[in-house]
């Protein structure tokens, strides 16, 4: 049932990290910028280019969802009303804009204007993608809780990507003050992407506790099959960020290739089985019965 | 504009499946895929358990999701009598449409890699006949017409228990219900 969802799945996963790396990358950047323009540079410029390719395997892993993929260009014709098709305008213009951005930033030049447009076609690219869902016909996806799982898994998976990418660049040699100072605020972003939906769950359920028949199927799947799954999502998720903390807590030292590209495999495996409970949990509100 | 419709008549529906056949047949369908479906549905516990028939096809939705929702532009609903139709030139198999149906409507069919649904029989409309499910219905549950003179008629009724709220999609759709 649940097979023909996976390159959906892959594709929202993939964009989100793709946005989420872009913009925390930029915001290390345009931080980095005042103190030191070359080491803004040396630091972000490698992990910029990575985005990309990530953008890119997204875009083709959605073409897969459709039963006819060669008319996979026509999924913008309606612009004026669907958010699948704002949805594949927003992603294309982020991958487009990001090829634009990075031969910018390749050649030396600042880029910030179109840093930040890349930035916002991102955002808006998120937004669509969760309102894709939201305006569905499936109670547990018509909630505020789309919008934060979404924005969550972009920022979290933001942060660890970038900082991953960032120790890359530093393997070896220790922290600068500056650089330091900049990741600890990015270890918090994570940290709050990931509780903040943590959080919202216990609301969410009751919410769909309070709804239809078909909620309340929802709610009886998140909170009976799906529980232990949620556990699990949460204490990955937990564990990532507590890890991310740890290791940029301390701005002077060196950062730990292992530790950062750890707390990205536990944020990311996190975020995959909240996805996949996600697209596993919701029950469209006719479910062609009554129940006793 | 003109607004066609269904009207189905709970009260007299035997749940024989006649109206499901018709329409399969009439649209070639292969296995699994349905325009019209019929549901049964149970409720009330001993002494007094019940069953409900519902036949659904499309609606026709005065305000449909699916139409609002579709990438492509492949659904919409036609101006001259309100049918909501489906382009399969333009069609590319999101889905989308499945997630968007509170009726559960659109059909995707894994051969073609397209959607496929309820026309409301146009091309027999067009000849003056009814839709297959009208015409096979044995119990004569079924009817279409124009929505307001068919709500004149049998009633303004388009929610019934089971079936999701009308304020959804504003179905063209009247249902008489059974007796308690």
């Amino acid at each position: 049932m649940f097979s023909e969802e996976w390159p959906l799945m892959m594709f929202t996963l993939l964009s989100q990290l793709a946005v989420g790396t872009y913009i925390i990358l930029l915001f290390i950047r345009f931080s980095l910028m005042k103190n030191d323009v070359h080491l803004s540079v040396r630091l972000t410029n490698p992990g910029l280019k990575v985005v990309g390719p990530i953008m890119a395997l997204a875009l083709v892993l959605s073409v897969f969802h459709l039963g006819t993929p060669l008319g996979a260009y026509r999924a913008v014709l309606n612009l004026a009303s669907s958010w699948l098709s704002r949805e594949i305008l927003t992603a294309g213009g982020f991958f487009v804009f990001w090829f634009l951005s990075y031969s910018t930033f390749k050649q030396g030049k600042p880029g910030v204007a179109l840093g930040i447009v890349t930035a916002l076609l991102g955002l808006a690219a998120v937004f669509s993608n969760a309102s894709v869902h939201a305006m569905s016909v499936r109670p547990a996806w018509m909630d505020v809780n789309t919008y934060l799982a979404f924005y969550g898994t972009t920022f979290a998976m933001g942060c660890v990507g970038a900082t991953s990418l960032v120790a890359f660049e530093l393997k070896g040699s220790a922290v600068p003050a500056p650089v330091g100072k900049i990741l600890k605020t990015v270890a918090i972003i994570a940290g709050t992407a990931v509780v903040v939906p943590l959080i919202y769950t216990p609301v969410f359920v009751s919410t769909l506790n309070a709804g239809s028949t078909a909620a309340h199927e929802s709610a009886a799947m998140i909170s009976g099959s799906y529980l232990m799954p949620l556990v699990i999502r949460a204490l990955l998720s937990l564990a990532g960020a507590v890890l991310l903390y740890s290791v940029l807590k301390n701005p002077q030292s060196i950062l730990p290739v292992n530790q950062a590209l750890g707390a990205l495999m536990l944020i990311a495996a996190g975020e995959f089985i909240g996805r996949y409970v996600f697209y596993a949990t919701a029950v469209s509100v006719f479910t062609g019965r009554t129940l006793i | 504009m003109t607004q066609l419709g269904f009207h189905y008549d709970m009260s007299t529906c035997v749940g024989c499946r006649v109206c499901q056949i018709a329409c399969k047949d009439k649209n070639n369908l292969k296995v699994g895929v349905l325009y019209r479906q019929v549901y049964d549905m149970e409720s009330g516990v001993y002494p007094n358990p019940r069953i409900d028939h519902l036949s659904m096809g499309c609606n026709h939705c005065a305000d449909p999701k699916c139409v609002k929702n579709c990438p492509t532009g492949a659904l919409y609903k036609r101006e001259q009598d309100g049918i909501v139709l489906h382009d399969k030139n333009k069609c590319i198999g999101c889905k989308l449409c499945l997630w968007s149906c509170p009726y559960g409507v659109p059909q995707y069919k894994e051969d073609e890699g397209i959607i496929g649904k309820c026309d409301l029989c146009a091309d027999l409309l067009a000849k003056g006949e009814e839709p297959a499910c009208v015409t096979a219905c044995i119990t004569r549950s079924l009817h279409v017409g124009e929505i307001e003179t068919l709500r004149k008629q049998y009633g303004n009724i388009a929610d019934v228990k089971g079936l999701p709220g009308s304020e959804m999609t504003r179905p063209s759709l009247c249902i008489t219900t059974k007796k308690k």
